[in-house]
């Protein structure tokens, strides 16, 4: 009996081209465009080798001090070993019209004092002035001791002033990269899982002897109903959890969004998301008894405020959330998304693990919601 | 006039599920109205990164200093209590770098500064601790400001050890003050101009077209249900009448989107929209309704299925809409996904909003590039019409 009901269940919801689509199809196609377009979100805030050019003229010419400078850093100047500026040397027409063009983030001319020609007010811009600054600042200081302490000079002073130290040491305190978009990917993974729903409506659209001519049927039929219903509810999860699997695989080796290495917990959160998003589903299905098309709109309106509260549009969101209204943050798509964050961010589980036992919370409520809503219903007539 | 009443009828029963696009984009549109934009810029300024300090130090006029100085380039945030919450304000960039400065690191560079004066060897100096974003500009940034700053204290602990704190403390961020003089070459043209109606202007793609493909869709669906259709043709109906009412049904239908669109454009940004540029906005977004008018009438009469209708609404509009700049910005988008969005109107609705936007003077030299882009989406409207029209022809022959 068992296989008997399961197979055909199985069936059934594989037949439903429309749950289909909604539940992989649709988020691997958000999937692929979030890729498309978040793919240059971080090479904005990346150090790459800024373009200049310099104006060579007498000034420049006699300035050795300024030209062996820019030779450094246009050698490797960062901790990665690349080259902070990538210099033209060139007259002012011809650095005009690079800038003109975009070609470089600015020019300098050295005059009596140095003179930064740029564009906007970005942040090459700001690191262009600021090293030129540096410049200026050191002549400052060494002006301001030999004025004191004329002395000084002979102390090996101008060796000392030109020597670099370095006065920072990292404290790296996250696992791995802090790459932002992954986090939209998380935000994604939940509203797959909140879309497990779907399955949750149809199952009680289909079981309940009010709601359609198949659950009228099944209502007649001599089979237990609980029984009925989590056989209904496990084929589901096993679709759920298998489409959840692909996507996932979908995500790591198609658009290559890191989880972390640790697979056991990654395949825990999914399962218990799978039947987070199932149980909400049926919750929802149970509860309003109105036509599947009211049942479908507030599933996936509940499904979407929960993804946008998760960060799934604006990535930032989820922050805002846990900071301004923990509260909020503790609902199921915002708790599997985090779920992922803390794996890939955390040595220590104790955050996981947190979001895990709400997550089961919800399964209960979800659950025991459920049951006694569909309890002991019984139609004189239909 | 019964078939263009019918239309109505049908648009009617069909509201809840096209008023959840248009409750999507009055959201978005609510939310870009609060959010905050550059304002034009004149001067050259420097972009502060976000920075928290934590100084187990002992507070003297050297840490005093050093704080003075990163408030006066960097903005500062509250430091968030534990590790946790670091990470978290680190990942979210809430903060770009947290500087840790540990108990006992002025005594230090100030034993250090006298070891190297009194010892040409090598010394090592003390270092305060970070947590960045590694490899970030913001990262180097914020290197440039401590190291700089210290840079310059132990240049003065080493030469001028006599020197009282308080007096140091000065000389120091007075050295510090001085700045290259930068100009701009031209006034900054990427920050001004876009005003938050070309925003709103753009997230209308998806909106308009959503609702297009649905209200659309759902007309075309009923009028070309078999038996609706054979009783039609049996009517004294004349068949060129019939399109016509169908026509203006449709046609009616997305006026009154449009036109409620722009009306709510008009009462958010008036400010903004009864200048030049809003007129232009309003008539791209215009050309923009033709073209996609056309895009809907083909996926009307190729899809049929109600259902795959809304998947289909869903598929084109949040495409087309990631992929041209709607929801990304056009800069930030690949090369290659721009040329592949090229092939679509929403990416030159976008790129249009967006010159305009960028648009000061309104001389012929600067309108050319924006009417000939214009000029490109309305085509695109035509060749889907003229595709739809040839269809439409193969279909009604193998009827026949």
């Amino acid at each position: 009996m068992f296989i008997h009901l399961i197979k055909y269940r199985f069936l059934c919801l594989l037949r439903d081209k429309q749950l289909i689509f909604w539940t992989l199809l649709f988020p691997v196609l958000l999937a692929t465009l979030f890729h498309f377009a978040f793919s240059n979100l971080n090479k904005n805030e990346i150090l790459l080798t800024i373009p200049i050019a310099v104006v060579e003229n007498t000034a420049f010419m006699e300035d050795t001090a300024l030209a062996d400078a820019l030779k450094a850093v246009s050698q490797n100047a960062t901790t990665s070993g690349q080259a902070l500026f990538e210099i033209q040397y060139t007259d002012e027409k011809k650095a005009q019209n690079l800038l003109k063009n975009n070609k470089i983030s600015g020019y300098i001319i050295r005059g009596t004092g140095i003179q930064i020609y740029v564009n906007k007010s970005g942040l090459d811009e700001t690191i262009l002035r600021s090293f030129f600054n540096e410049y200026l600042q050191t002549s400052a200081t060494m002006m301001h001791i030999i004025h004191a302490d004329p002395t000084s000079l002979n102390n090996g002073f101008v060796a000392a002033v030109q020597s670099r130290n370095n006065y920072l040491r990292d404290q790296p305190i996250s696992r791995s990269y802090p790459d932002t978009t992954f986090s939209y990917f998380y935000a994604l993974i939940a509203m797959f899982c909140l879309y497990g729903s779907f399955w949750g409506v149809k199952e009680m659209t289909d079981t309940q002897a009010n709601q359609s001519a198949q659950g009228a049927r099944l209502g007649i039929a001599p089979v237990h109903k609980l029984k009925l219903l989590i056989y209904d509810l496990l084929a589901a999860l096993v679709i759920q959890f298998s489409q959840m699997l692909i996507f996932l695989a979908f995500l790591r080796y198609v658009i290559g969004v890191n989880y972390g290495d640790r697979l056991g917990p990654i395949l825990l959160l999914c399962f218990i998301g799978s039947i987070v998003g199932i149980g909400m589903g049926s919750f929802i299905g149970s509860l309003i008894t109105g036509n599947e098309g009211l049942k479908i709109a507030i599933q996936i309106t509940v499904s979407m405020v929960l993804s946008f509260l998760s960060g799934m549009m604006y990535v930032n969101m989820k922050y805002i959330v846990m900071t301004k209204a923990p509260a909020l943050g503790y609902n199921p798509a915002t708790l599997i998304s985090d779920g992922f964050y803390a794996l890939y961010t955390f040595d220590s589980l104790s955050r996981f693990y947190t979001n895990i036992l709400w997550l089961l919370a919800y399964i209960i409520l979800f659950c025991s919601g459920t049951y006694f809503v569909v309890r002991r219903q019984k139609y004189a007539s239909i | 006039m019964q078939v263009y009443k019918a239309c109505f009828k049908i648009i009617k029963k069909n509201l809840p599920a096209m008023s959840i696009y248009i409750f999507i984009f009055l959201a978005m549109a609510l939310i870009m109205s609060k959010a905050n934009f550059n304002a034009s810029q004149e001067m050259f300024h420097d972009v502060k990164v976000k920075v928290a300090i934590q100084n187990d130090d002992t507070t003297n006029p050297i840490t005093e200093g050093f704080i003075q100085y990163m408030k006066e380039h960097a903005i500062f945030v509250d430091l968030p209590s534990n590790p946790e919450k670091r990470q978290d304000a680190l990942y979210y960039r809430v903060v770009d770098t947290i500087l840790i400065i540990p108990a006992g690191f002025t005594d230090a560079l100030i034993r250090q500064a006298q070891v190297s004066r009194n010892n040409s060897q090598e010394v090592t100096f003390p270092t305060i601790g970070k947590v960045s974003i590694p490899q970030s500009n913001t990262a180097y940034y914020s290197d440039l400001l401590v190291n700089r700053y210290f840079e310059t204290t132990r240049i003065y602990l080493t030469f001028s050890p006599a020197m009282d704190m308080e007096e140091m403390k000065f000389a120091i961020l007075n050295d510090l003050s001085q700045n290259a003089e930068t100009t701009f070459y031209e006034n900054d043209t990427t920050a001004s101009g876009i005003n938050r109606n070309v925003y709103y202007y753009n997230y209308l793609a998806y909106s308009l077209f959503a609702t297009f493909i649905l209200g659309i869709g759902t007309i075309m669906t009923v009028f070309n249900e078999t038996n609706l259709k054979n009783r039609t043709f049996a009517s004294p109906l004349k068949s060129s009448a019939y399109n016509i009412q169908l026509l203006m049904g449709t046609l009616s239908f997305a006026l009154i989107i449009f036109l409620g669109m722009n009306l709510l454009s008009f009462a958010l940004y008036w400010k903004y929209m009864i200048t030049l540029n809003g007129l232009l906005l309003v008539l791209n977004s215009f050309v923009f309704t033709l073209s996609t008018l056309a895009v809907s009438f083909l996926i009307g009469n190729i899809v049929k299925n109600r259902n795959a209708q809304s998947a289909a609404a869903n598929v084109v509009t949040l495409g087309t809409c990631f992929i041209s700049g709607v929801f990304v910005p056009q800069e930030l988008l690949g090369k290659s996904v721009l040329q592949v969005a090229s092939f679509t109107p929403t990416y030159w609705f976008v790129k249009v909003n967006e010159a305009i936007g960028r648009t000061t003077t309104f001389q012929w030299e600067n309108l050319r590039p924006i009417f000939g882009d214009m000029l490109i989406e309305l085509i695109f409207g035509l060749a889907i019409l003229g595709v739809t029209l040839v269809l439409l022809r193969q279909r009604q022959q193998e009827e026949r």
